[in-house]
């Protein structure tokens, strides 16, 4: 017999949950190494997960829509395939023993009562002590378990003066401890209770830079109002427990209507769309770009690239290259918000909103101050791609500090998008239309000409970026733009 | 029988008894006074064969008078020796109280004058021995300013506490426990060493609860430390070895890491070391602590001798197994 058990795998290295999809196996089916078996959303794509040994099936521990902690058991596989495949449960219940003999023996020894010799009495049998065979504490192998929490909170329970301080130190709030699950003395929460609690909760915590999706900035924004407190671990968030429960739809009876749940992304979508909202007071500054130079050069150029470097030298790839100088020349821009600090970065990391089938995802192109303009296209095809078959890695859709997003893809000329948290700013490219411009030549004339005119729209943080501000980065990516010129840009 | 020593597995009193009679060897003030313990070799024998190796001016036997035993031992400390009196019995060093408390105890703090000298005082039941045979009379001196009080539960402290009670300069009431007496075997090491006084010795590391005990109870708490580990709660014992000055910075250390406490002793639960103990962690660890402090000790009673009954008053492995099982599942 030789089990194998498979583990929620790590999909990316911030990522500490991942939600189960969908099993294409069930018990007691063959499966081979390396066969895709599961999917598996995180907050961010949806995986598909080989199976990391070939075997039979022998027990399923997650099901569908159940998020787990990496690292968490989720099946075990048999290897041995002429083995038997029944799931077995094994139970090590620890159970009290029963009490051992006492080593005080009743028994009177009759060769004397003289309190002379008392020693000699009893009925112990000699104890060798020896020192050094002191209980040396076993490491444990510690398989991090998910959060659990209680659905609903525990009212009234003793709280020992140790978790009391212990959840004072840790940020606890009497919400949160309530809801955790008790192990004691009428499901009292002792100290390895909390521990263990911790101990989960920081695992999942551990993010080395922030994310854009799910990550909420440290320290973490007061609730919107006295709403119940989110269960850790869980889906819900901020459109899980509204704010504002008259405002949920309702229908009657004989409404046509359908009921059709979000999918995991996208319930993750909505509710980092509502935090970002809350949390940054939203300003729009727009902008026109004359990008007739950009569009002409594309015309003769594209082709002979495309052939040469089998990518597309798109629009949006001259655009991230122009952010990137702008953002160097308006370091706040580059930034986050943490309390009263502004973090600003000086790592260059581009987000480029990628619409999917059903979802927006944003891939990263990472250090893009150190791309060309061709070195950024390739990036975008690249990830564009991954994006749409679904083999982009968690890494890859993380760590951005600025965010562009192609409004006009379906040929609007703009649109105001809400900022990518914890980002500062996120850039909306409008459309690319011919319009009628009054250009000026040479000589000082004005005249009217047909040129290639964008929209650029900047959505930004108004707790840190003041209208001067984006007036000036919008400005310096439009004349950055208007000065471009593609042919010396070693293409 | 050939003298046992340092480097063999010697029984607790065989401990003592090396220890003694090294000290004996080592410095010529050193003598010994008490009830037999010269031609008869001490009710216990720890002092057999002492007479013939030492004289009997420095093994001397004494009348029937504790209060005197006591009394020549602070005179001879006053004069420059150092006297070690055994009490046959601990709980007749009632006898010498007056002695013991407002002589020795004080005799420094009122006059400048050190007395050092130590009490030894087989203490402790479980041997049958009745209410005058079995008493563990620790508490009345631990309150007692000016002494030092000491109980090994080994072979190991009892020569190293023995030995540091000789040479410590106040007087240091020894108390060494009958029912360990023949019970408990350890090999010493090759080398001289002595235990100091006021360190608490942690006689078996765990992680869910903290045991403070000494004397007897240690053995009975490792027994049921055992048995638990068995069902997977590992408890942490703490061997006091020296109850006057308390080591408190061992008995917190292992509270805050556990959170749970439970006291043993072997004497009577009121006013025992269990009260002191608790009060100690309440004060300095109340943030630490995960359940309320538990003690097994004796029931408030007089030692019974019946047999049963003794079984019933005095804390065993059991009782202590209920109580670390309550804790565990607090």
């Amino acid at each position: 017999m030789a089990k194998v058990d498979m583990i929620m795998p790590q999909l990316g290295e911030s990522i500490t949950e991942g939600t189960i999809v969908k099993w294409h196996v069930k018990v007691g089916d063959k499966v081979e190494r390396d066969k895709t078996i599961l999917e598996v959303a995180t907050d961010k794509a949806t995986l598909e997960v080989p199976a990391p040994a070939s075997g039979i099936i022998t027990e399923i521990l997650a099901n569908p829509d159940q998020t787990v902690a990496i690292n968490t058991v989720i099946a075990r596989i048999e290897t041995d395939i002429s083995a038997t495949t029944t799931p077995k449960e094994e139970e090590k219940v620890a159970r009290p023993k029963d009490f051992p003999e006492p080593v005080h023996t009743e028994q009177v020894d009759a060769r004397s009562t003289s309190p002379h010799d008392g020693s000699d009495r009893g009925g112990i049998v000699t104890r060798e002590f020896s020192r050094g065979t002191k209980f040396t504490e076993e490491v444990k192998t510690q398989v991090q378990a998910p959060i659990q929490t209680l659905e609903q909170p525990v009212e009234k329970r003793f709280y020992s003066p140790v978790v009391m301080k212990m959840a004072t130190e840790h940020g606890i709030s009497m919400e949160e401890l309530s809801r955790i699950p008790g192990t004691g003395l009428d499901g009292r929460v002792s100290k390895k209770d909390l521990e263990r609690y911790l101990a989960a909760k920081s695992s999942q915590s551990k993010r080395p830079e922030p994310t854009p999706i799910s990550q909420t900035p440290t320290p973490p924004p007061p609730p919107p109002t006295p709403a119940p407190s989110v269960p850790v671990g869980e889906v819900s968030g901020y459109i899980m427990v509204p704010m504002y429960p008259q405002y949920q739809a309702t229908w009657k009876e004989g409404d046509r209507i359908e009921v059709q749940p979000m999918e995991y992304i996208r319930r993750k979508i909505a509710e980092h769309m509502v935090y970002s909202k809350h949390i940054a007071p939203h300003v729009y500054s727009n902008i026109e770009v004359d990008m007739t130079k950009i569009v002409k050069w594309r015309e003769t150029n594209k082709e002979r690239i495309k052939e040469r470097e089998g990518v597309n030298v798109t629009p949006t790839a001259f655009i991230a290259f122009a952010a990137v100088a702008a953002l160097k020349e308006h370091p706040w821009m580059n930034a986050s918000v943490r309390g009263t600090d502004v973090i600003v970065r000086k790592d260059y990391h581009i987000g480029i909103a990628t619409a999917t089938e059903k979802d927006l995802i944003v891939p990263v192109i990472k250090n893009a101050d150190q791309l060309s303009v061709l070195g950024i296209a390739k990036q975008i095809a690249t990830l564009a791609a991954k994006a749409r078959n679904k083999t982009i890695t968690p890494e890859e859709l993380q760590g951005g500090t600025f965010t562009i997003t192609n409004a006009g893809i379906f040929g609007n000329i703009w649109g105001a998008p809400i900022i990518n948290q914890p980002q500062v700013a996120i850039l909306s490219t409008g459309a690319i239309v011919k319009r009628p411009w009054v250009v000026t030549d040479v000589h000082g004339e004005d005249a009217i000409a047909i040129r290639h005119i964008m929209q650029l729209t900047l959505s930004y943080d108004h707790r840190i970026v003041d209208g001067m501000l984006a007036g000036k980065f919008l400005s310096f990516l439009k004349r950055t733009l208007e000065t471009l010129k593609p042919d010396e840009l070693g293409m | 029988m050939a003298e046992k020593g340092r480097g063999e597995v010697v029984t607790y009193i065989e401990a003592i008894t090396i220890g003694l009679r090294e000290e004996m060897e080592r410095d010529e003030r050193v003598w010994l006074l008490g009830e037999d313990i010269g031609v008869y070799g001490g009710a216990f024998k720890v002092t057999k064969g002492f007479i013939d190796k030492f004289g009997e001016k420095r093994v001397l036997d004494t009348p029937l008078s504790e209060s005197a035993i006591v009394g020549v031992a602070i005179g001879s400390a006053l004069n420059g020796m150092i006297p070690v009196a055994e009490m046959q019995f601990a709980d007749f060093i009632s006898s010498g109280f007056n002695q013991i408390v407002n002589q020795a105890a004080k005799m420094h703090y009122r006059y400048g004058a050190p007395v050092p000298m130590v009490i030894r005082a087989p203490t402790g039941g479980g041997v049958h021995g009745g209410p005058f045979h079995s008493q563990n009379p620790e508490m009345w001196f631990v309150k007692t300013p000016g002494l030092k009080v000491v109980e090994p539960s080994t072979p190991y402290d009892a020569y190293g506490l023995i030995k540091a009670a000789i040479r410590d300069p106040n007087p240091v009431i020894y108390f060494e426990h009958k029912y360990l007496y023949r019970r408990i075997k350890e090999k010493l090491p090759e080398e001289e060493y002595i235990v100091e006084i006021g360190k608490a010795d942690v006689k078996r590391e765990g992680t869910d609860i903290t045991v403070v005990t000494y004397g007897s109870m240690v053995h009975f708490s490792l027994e049921a430390a055992d048995i638990l580990s068995k069902e997977g709660v590992e408890v942490e014992i703490v061997d006091l070895r020296t109850l006057l000055p308390i080591d408190k910075e061992t008995i917190l250390k292992s509270v805050r890491k556990t959170g749970k406490l439970c006291i043993v002793h072997e004497d009577t639960l009121t006013a025992g070391m269990g009260g002191e103990i608790a009060a100690i962690v309440a004060e300095y660890a109340f943030d630490a602590l995960d359940a309320p402090i538990k003690r097994v000790a004796a029931l408030d009673t007089p030692v019974p001798y019946a047999p049963a009954l003794e079984a019933f008053f005095s804390p065993d492995t059991k009782k202590i197994l209920v109580a670390l099982r309550e804790l565990a599942a607090f």
